[in-house]
């Protein structure tokens, strides 16, 4: 046998690049010399295994009985005048017992007619009991040229290469190829195959040395399996290595079938992955439920009427299945603690109806332009923190003034992260320092103050009323404030013009009603500012300042107004809201 | 490498078997297949590149149950011989599905080679022809008593765990080499029986020998 290197063929070429990353080349040759080696091998067992199906197929030409009332093999009469009859353990037909082979397994024994003993034989000595059938195709066409040359080790003949090359391909996608087909009885389908070709075979019976009658009928019988030999078919017709006859063209037709079918299969995991995501997706946003309220504001009285009458399907948030809702309330942008407001807590119910008013003082129409109302469901546990069911927010501008408005909205899942206030965080130093910081950010509103103005020309003097506060920002701990006003009027005239209110204690909405005079002229009113502020009152320690405003002719929007609304309006009270802010204040205590 | 000789190439054969040998690099597997195949030694170490086989022809007698002689048949051996590095894992694993029966082969002076036996099966389990293949387990180099690390019952017990045949070979004195591959294709010829005769319900068609009467069992499993 020779050991010359063979060219890199199919198969090395396949392989090479799993392994080139580990393997060198020079091992590279020594595995494919190996690979090589084993075709001839295999080549030479093809030839074989075609002897073998050329002897069957001789052996069913011969067949002279009908199997029933005659011998299947030798056509000898049947029954009580001739030879007994035993019946094929295979094919089932009845023969005599010259033409029967016995076979002495247990637990008893067994009669088999020559053919399916031959039948037999072949798939033992074929390999076909091992693969499942007989896996290999073998082409007729380049036998006779490369056959005698095949046989002088001396050469390295062109030929060698091609049948090689033939084979080398077909080996590799077995593994691929043997999986999908379902064990099948190893007798029962060919007789019927082989003896269809045998009856569509004419000729004499071929020796063994007639190599190419030989190949003719192997081919012809490999023909009959479908699965194994469209496979193989299909893969040499691919390769063009020989021009596809017509029925490898109907095998190639079918190997194309087969691609689509497996594509397809391989697609519908992923489009299923997509309806779930599509429908967990809905079931959420479904989940958290809707909230049905109404809103109206009151201009007149400068408030805000939200009603919450109930709620729908709330996401349960309790092991019970259940949940504990609430309903919570701010006013957008401003300090969250001090414009929340909140519904009572209905216990063990997904539909809670609350039919609860919550009142927002104070609202100018400034405010309904600018602000939004934020509506956030929440489930209360008794020995944890509140949880987040859902939210939904009404911008305000979209009311009409005294007119009410009815909602039923689903609940949204907006969680913002919320921005961190001052309240009860910085207090003393800290406070200042952090003012300071904020120099040229945007002012945060602390609250407002509900204030009164009327010039009484009789007592020639300026009457400030400080009516009250809402929404002030929380200064202390414990979520509130001790808050109280000072009011000065400046530029500054001494003692007098400063004055201060009394201390309400550990509220965000203190009620004042406290009312400061100043003796000035008419004429020089125009000049002058008043300065209000809102401060915390903490004992021991520097009082926080939670918020101001002025009024005057240079300050702006409302505050402008009612200040000249003032002036113009001699001897009548105009009471003004006034948002307060967290502007840079020098601190006079 | 190794040439065979010029009769190996006719197809005067019954019947073409492949096996293969697996194991640990350096147990021996390669000089256990020459001694088998041209009965000598070669004691220098060189390891296998990737994949190998040697060839041999050998006669086989099938046993009447009623005990005379049966038929004898040719059968041509095909020896293959692996790489027991784990950088020709994939490689050699791909010549596992073609092999009919496999020689698992241990080192009776390595425990190491020992322990890997179980990973070994498992590598057959996934990429043999069938979840339960022909197998039997050789540990190899019994000659040298005095470095010996895997005692005689230990690996008795795994083969028994496993169901499959044992034997202590020595690829240097050739004791038990051809008893352990002539066990070996016994058992695939009665594969091949069983699943050739399958369609006619036969019983199994077990031997006395308690050993191989464990492989029917088995082999009822296989899908043939």
């Amino acid at each position: 046998m020779t050991d010359a290197v063979m060219g890199t063929k199919g198969v090395h070429v396949q392989s090479g690049p799993c392994l080139g990353a580990e393997l060198t080349d020079e091992e590279k040759e020594i595995i494919n010399n190996v690979i090589a080696r084993a075709e001839k091998m295999e080549a030479m067992e093809q030839e074989r295994i075609g002897r073998l199906v050329n002897r069957l197929d001789n052996m069913k030409k011969t067949v002279c009985g009908d199997g029933v009332s005659r011998c299947l093999l030798c056509g000898e009469q049947l029954g009580g005048a001739g030879d007994r009859a035993v019946v094929c353990e295979d094919c089932k037909k009845n023969m005599c017992t010259k033409c029967g082979v016995q076979t002495n397994t247990r637990p008893r024994s067994v009669w088999l007619c020559k053919i399916c003993s031959e039948q037999r034989e072949v798939w033992k000595r074929s390999g076909a009991w091992f693969f499942k059938g007989l896996p290999k195709q073998f082409l007729p066409s380049p036998m006779p040229i490369s056959k005698p040359k095949e046989r002088s080790p001396h050469q390295t003949p062109a030929a060698p290469p091609v049948t090689m090359q033939t084979q080398a391909p077909v080996t590799a996608p077995e593994p691929a190829v043997n999986p999908p087909i379902a064990p099948k009885p190893p007798v029962a389908p060919k007789p019927a195959h082989l003896q269809t070709q045998s009856f569509s075979e004419d000729g004499d019976p071929a020796s063994p040395q007639n190599t190419p009658v030989m190949m003719k009928k192997t081919v012809n019988v490999h023909a009959a399996r479908p699965v194994s030999s469209s496979t193989a078919a299909g893969l040499e017709s691919d390769r063009g290595v020989y021009p596809p006859l017509s029925s490898g063209s109907a095998d190639r037709e079918e190997l194309k079938s087969v691609s689509p079918r497996v594509a397809q299969h391989q697609n519908a995991p992923s489009v299923d992955d997509d309806d779930e995501a599509n429908s967990y997706d809905s079931d959420e946003a479904t989940t958290l439920g809707s909230l049905e309220f109404t809103l109206l504001y009151d201009q007149g009285n400068s408030s805000l009427h939200c009603n919450i009458i109930k709620a729908k399907g709330l996401k349960p948030m309790d092991s019970n299945g259940l949940a504990d809702p609430y309903v919570k309330l701010h006013l957008l942008p401003g300090a969250s603690k001090s414009t929340k407001l909140r519904t009572k807590t209905l216990r063990n119910t997904r539909n809670p109806t609350w039919n609860e008013t919550l009142v927002y003082h104070g609202l100018t129409d400034e405010d309904m332009q600018r602000k939004t109302l934020r509506l956030s469901v929440c489930d209360e546990d008794k020995f944890g923190h509140n949880e987040f069911i859902g939210e939904t927010r009404v911008a305000l501008k979209k009311l009409k003034i005294n007119q009410k408005k009815n909602f039923n909205i689903c609940l949204e899942r907006v969680v913002q992260t919320k921005r961190s206030s001052t309240a009860g965080g910085a207090r003393g130093i800290t406070l200042y320092e952090d003012e300071t910081g904020k120099d040229g950010s945007e002012l945060e509103e602390r609250g407002r103050i509900l204030i009164s103005l009327m010039y009484s020309t009789q007592l020639g003097r300026l009457i400030v009323g400080v009516v009250r506060c809402v929404h002030l920002a929380a200064m202390d701990a414990n979520g509130y404030s001790d808050p109280f006003v000072k009011i000065c009027l400046k530029p500054d005239m001494g003692k007098k013009a400063k004055n201060k209110t009394q201390i309400k204690k550990k509220t965000l909405n203190p009620e004042f009603n406290e009312e400061f005079s100043y003796e000035i002229k008419h004429a020089e009113l125009a000049k002058k500012t008043l300065d209000i502020s809102v401060w915390d009152y903490d004992i021991g320690k520097c009082n926080d300042y939670i918020g101001g405003c002025q009024l005057g002719i240079t300050a702006k929007g409302e505050r402008l107004k009612h200040w000249y609304e003032c002036l113009k309006n001699k001897d009548k009270k105009i009471e003004r809201w006034h948002t307060l802010l967290n502007e840079n204040h020098v601190s006079s205590d | 490498m190794f040439s065979s000789s010029s009769t190996m190439t006719d197809g005067d054969y019954d019947y073409l078997i492949k096996l293969l040998a697996l194991g640990d690099s350096g147990v021996g597997k390669t000089t256990f297949l020459y001694r088998y195949t041209d009965n000598k030694f070669n004691p220098k170490f060189i390891t296998t590149v990737g994949i190998d086989f040697r060839e041999k022809r050998v006669v086989y007698t099938t046993n009447s149950p009623n005990g005379t002689t049966g038929k004898t048949f040719k059968v041509h051996l095909q020896l293959w011989d692996t790489a027991g590095q784990e950088r020709f894992r994939s490689l050699t694993t791909a010549f596992f599905r073609d092999a009919m029966g496999f020689l698992l082969m241990f080192d009776l002076t390595s425990q190491q080679s020992f322990l890997n036996v179980r990973n070994w099966m498992s590598q057959l389990q996934a990429n043999a022809y069938c979840e339960n293949p022909d197998i039997v387990l050789v540990g190899n180099k019994a000659d040298l008593a005095d470095q010996r690390e895997v005692q005689e019952k230990q690996a008795k017990e795994l083969a028994d765990k496993y169901g499959i045949p044992y034997f202590e070979t020595s690829a240097a004195t050739g004791s038990e080499v051809d008893k352990a591959v002539v066990t070996l294709l016994d058992l695939v010829m009665k594969r091949m029986e069983q699943c050739v005769e399958k369609p006619s319900a036969d019983a199994n068609t077990s031997d006395g020998s308690s050993k191989l009467s464990a492989a029917p069992a088995q082999q009822k499993k296989c899908a043939c």
